[in-house]
């Protein structure tokens, strides 16, 4: 893709953030910078500490960064973007039903919104197999179930760009494909731009149309890769066995010190 | 079957592969609760067991206190048998029973009372950190003050009448309102009120929708402590100087060595403590079904995968 900024959703410029130690100021990322093109399907990969969730945070606009820039084309510099937030920890509203929560998002704009989206509330709970458990309590429901609602949250929200923060971590291996497929539906059909958090290469691959890999702690961009594959071939695809050895020894898997720090 | 949002059968997936998950049996499955008649008879067991052992204490302690009382010939005036107490309430009744209502409308004006103003300035110290940090220590401060030091001035300032009661009653149950709500609202998930923020919530829904609804539970606690301590601060009200309640018929009686009469108005004090707390209990089964619910489901598995 060329005219990178013409079509971009999101330019991220040098990024640079760090938190407050006792011993000093403890650098996560570097001069971080990406685009996400308007629709595409950005994976953030990453070993684990590499400052992931900070980014995210950053591009939600819940925590400020040192230095650098978060911009959406076509809006003021300083207005909120345009994100719905999925963040690590599911934060279900444990006073709430399940169809209380997923509707928190609308509700929060207006009873109109609220009253508009309960047809779409109700085909997602259906997708994501939660249709008997509208009138149940979080408390009541597996760590799958809980990330499955808010994952609904954040559809519902109804915002250009989703930022979800390992949405599928607490999923079997079944499940996981499953709401992979339907949120590669829900991408496509409601014309979402999705920027995913994962430390699985193998989801990155079978999801993204862009790749971002970050570092071992401090984060820094060391490689970005797009895939041009349609999806439906992807999991036959011996391209992807490619990217996925090019994917990891970008990682310095070959020296196996991904979990190690710099 | 268990009531769903939508129950309709034509919504269900046909084409995923994975198990379902269905509620387990006893998880207000009501047919399937009466299809386990062991589970049903076990439960009337422990229903009763709450209740059996505590009485069976009560029935002892009783038939204990009256043998003391005649194998050693005490006088009345020094401790009345169980017995001589219950015939005293029998016979005077209605004097009882006026005693309790006056004392009754006391507790429960100054409950709600304290939690009015107790609610009022949790909020207000809430919202205005300054203000916190300048009435904290007072508030702290003043409990070390007894109530029984304070209740001769109000006597001075309000009279021998209802009000003084009332503001008695009140200053002891603002405390624990006070503090419970305010630590309820300060200890909102910090992360859930930056949820919020991403979703563009208004102050006033951040506080509707996410503080309160957060600092309920610890205000319940709080209810439960007062609903208990109302009681006291009314009597104490009483004793100080007054016309009529319980505390006035104690400390008449007293004065004229009719204990069995005192023994009487403790017994008829406490239902107003218990009705409290149990009105407490059931606005707090009302208000906040999902607290039951999750340490309900802390204790056992409510889902079961099937196949
Ligand atoms: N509020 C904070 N104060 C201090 N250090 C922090 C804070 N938040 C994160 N960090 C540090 O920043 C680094 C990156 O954290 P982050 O949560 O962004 O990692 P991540 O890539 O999301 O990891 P994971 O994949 O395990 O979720 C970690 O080393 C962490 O200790
Ligand atoms: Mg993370």
């Amino acid at each position: 893709m060329n005219g990178i900024e013409a079509d971009s959703a999101l330019v991220v410029d040098s990024l640079c953030k760090s938190y407050a130690t006792r011993s000093g100021a403890y650098p996560v990322l570097q001069r971080v910078s990406f685009t996400v093109p308007r629709g595409a399907f950005v994976s953030l990969l990453g070993p684990s500490g590499s400052g992931k969730s900070t980014l995210l945070n950053i591009l939600a606009g819940l925590e400020p960064a040192d230095s650098g820039v978060v911009r959406v084309l076509g809006r003021p510099p300083h207005a909120p973007l345009p994100v719905a937030y999925m963040q690590q920890k599911d934060l279900l509203l444990e006073w709430r039903t399940v169809w209380g929560n997923i509707l928190l998002g609308a509700e929060i704009k207006s009873r109109a919104q609220r009253d508009a989206m309960a047809e779409q509330a109700r085909e997602l709970l259906r997708e994501y197999r939660l249709e008997d458990f509208a009138d149940v309590y979080p408390a009541q429901l597996s760590g799958g179930m809980r990330q499955r609602a808010a994952l609904i949250r954040t559809l519902l929200c109804e915002q250009e760009i989703l930022l979800l923060d390992e949405p599928f971590g607490a999923l079997d291996a079944l499940t996981r494909r499953i709401l992979q497929r339907h949120l590669l539906h829900v991408w496509e059909s409601m014309g979402k731009t999705v920027v995913l958090v994962t430390h699985d290469v193998e989801e990155a691959l079978l999801l993204s149309t862009r790749i971002v890999l970050l570092s071992n702690s401090p984060g820094r961009v060391v490689d970005s890769l797009e895939i041009n594959l349609p999806h439906r071939v992807r999991a036959q695809s011996t391209e992807l066995l490619r990217l996925k050895t090019q994917i990891y020894r970008s990682l310095g898997h070959d020296e196996e010190n991904i979990f190690q720090s710099a | 079957m268990r009531k769903t949002f939508f129950n309709r059968p034509e919504l269900r997936h046909a084409e995923l592969d994975a198990p379902r998950l269905v509620p387990a049996p006893g998880a207000g499955n009501d047919e399937a609760d009466k299809a386990a008649p062991e589970t049903t008879w076990r439960r009337v067991h422990l229903g009763l067991g709450r209740w059996i052992y505590p009485l069976a204490l009560m029935a002892a302690l009783i038939v204990a206190w009256e043998m003391v009382v005649e194998g050693f010939a005490l006088p009345r005036y020094i401790l009345p048998s169980p017995s001589l107490v219950g015939l005293t309430l029998w016979e005077k009744w209605p004097i009882f029973l006026a005693h309790t209502w006056v004392t009754f409308q006391e507790v429960v004006a100054g409950g709600l009372l304290g939690i009015v103003v107790g609610i009022g300035l949790a909020l207000i110290m809430f919202f205005f950190l300054p203000l916190e940090k300048a009435l904290y220590p007072f508030l702290i401060a003043s409990q070390n003050v007894p109530v029984f030091a304070i209740a001769p001035l109000l006597v001075v300032w309000f009279g021998y009448g209802f009000l003084p009661k009332v503001l008695m009653a009140a200053i002891i149950v603002f405390f624990p309102i006070t503090v419970s709500s305010l630590d309820g609202l300060k200890r909102t998930d910090p992360d859930l009120v930056r949820l919020f923020r991403t979703m563009g919530a208004t102050p006033a829904q951040m506080l509707w929708k996410l503080r309160v609804p957060a600092a309920l539970p610890a205000l319940f606690s709080g209810l439960k402590i007062s609903a208990v301590y109302a009681t006291i601060g009314a009597v104490i009200g009483e004793w100080v100087g007054a016309g009529a309640g319980l505390g006035y018929l104690m400390l008449s009686a007293n004065a004229q060595l009719r204990v069995a009469e005192v023994f009487g108005a403790i017994i008829c004090l406490t239902p107003i403590g218990l009705m409290l707390l149990g009105v407490v209990i059931l606005a707090e089964r009302i208000l906040l079904p999902w607290q039951r619910i999750a340490r309900e489901s802390r204790i056992g598995r409510r889902f079961e995968l099937q196949p």
